[in-house]
């Protein structure tokens, strides 16, 4: 995939699945990197700029099979900017894809 | 890649990072290997997937020193910031051109109103000598062809002087203006590369 076609959407597939659910680290990751080719280790990066940034905050649950794992939970920023991010991935793609197939508007 | 290593290698490149951090985040590289081999993953491959620890330094590195330079708005920091953003190659280089070009503008501007704002003064500090009696001429030299009164060639010396000094001062002004204004705006477009995904492919989709 082009990077320009990532920018900012994996910001929106981490916001996405939070907001479906509290995941760790590596639920996170690998729900994501099922889907699209990524680098996993840049995922890290971006979660703490998110967190810095007041989308998400952090928590500790006990795993049943070691140490506690560290939770990541959206606050209501983070739900608002995921909505906010859907719907302009979702108007922009439409409108690639009525372009593509040759069904767009006339300039 | 041992897991060891890949660690070891991550917390030794994050460089602008406070001790306290490095830690946390070399705790979540971690948490994330050890969650994957109780997951039934290879080790060395769990790792691999996670790229080089050099690239994901970088990323740490640069946003940290974006943080510096917004917190503490300095000229050195902010070169760190931008040297450590181009570090992730996501720059686009033909802004690097017109950076350099208006870093040069603000200097020659402040160069330019330093230069004017002390002609002005020696100028004015000249045309006052002259009004308390002194002998401007050894200062200026209008020849023989024109005459002239002294002391209304030296009020006139000290209003070019203070008027000279006045578009000094202003000039600084607009530099300081236009300092702040590129520093922020220099800070606004590198957290904008940092939004990109350094796409660093570990295969196809699985």
């Amino acid at each position: 995939m082009n990077i320009q076609f990532k920018k900012g959407v994996l910001e929106l597939c981490v916001l996405s699945v939070l907001s479906r659910k509290d995941c760790y680290g590596y639920e996170l990751v690998n729900t994501i990197s099922k889907n699209i080719a990524i680098s996993e280790g840049t995922i890290y990066p971006l979660l703490r700029r998110l967190m810095n940034d007041g989308l998400f905050t952090t928590y500790l649950k006990e795993s049943s099979e070691g140490p506690p794992r560290k939770y990541y939970k959206l606050t209501d920023a983070g739900k608002l900017e995921q909505k906010v991010l859907a719907e302009e991935w979702q108007r922009f793609t439409e409108g690639v894809m009525s372009i593509v197939e040759g069904d767009e508007i006339d300039g | 890649m041992a897991k060891n290593s890949f660690l070891k290698q991550l917390a030794d490149r994050l460089r602008f990072l406070a001790e306290a951090e490095r830690k946390d985040i070399i705790y979540d590289y971690e948490e994330h290997i050890n969650a994957a081999i109780e997951n039934g993953e290879d080790e060395a491959k769990v790792i691999e997937k996670l790229g080089s620890p050099e690239l994901i330094a970088r990323q740490f590195n640069a946003t940290q020193s974006i943080k510096n330079a917004e917190q503490n708005k300095t000229t050195g920091n902010m070169l760190r910031a931008v040297v450590a953003t181009m570090g992730l190659g996501i720059i686009n280089l033909f802004l690097i051109g017109p950076f350099f070009g208006l870093l040069g503008c603000l200097i020659a501007f402040y160069g330019a109103a330093f230069g004017i704002t002390l002609g002005g003064l020696v100028s004015a500090a000249i045309g006052m000598y002259g009004l308390l009696g002194g002998n401007v001429e050894q200062f200026i030299h209008l020849g023989n062809a024109v005459s002239y009164n002294v002391d209304v060639m030296s009020m006139g010396v000290v209003g070019l002087g203070i008027f000279l000094a006045s578009i000094g001062g202003l000039i600084a002004v607009f530099s300081i203006w236009g300092t702040r204004w590129f520093y922020k705006g220099t800070i606004a477009y590198l957290k904008l590369n940092l939004n990109v995904l350094k796409g660093e492919p570990v295969g196809q989709r699985k």
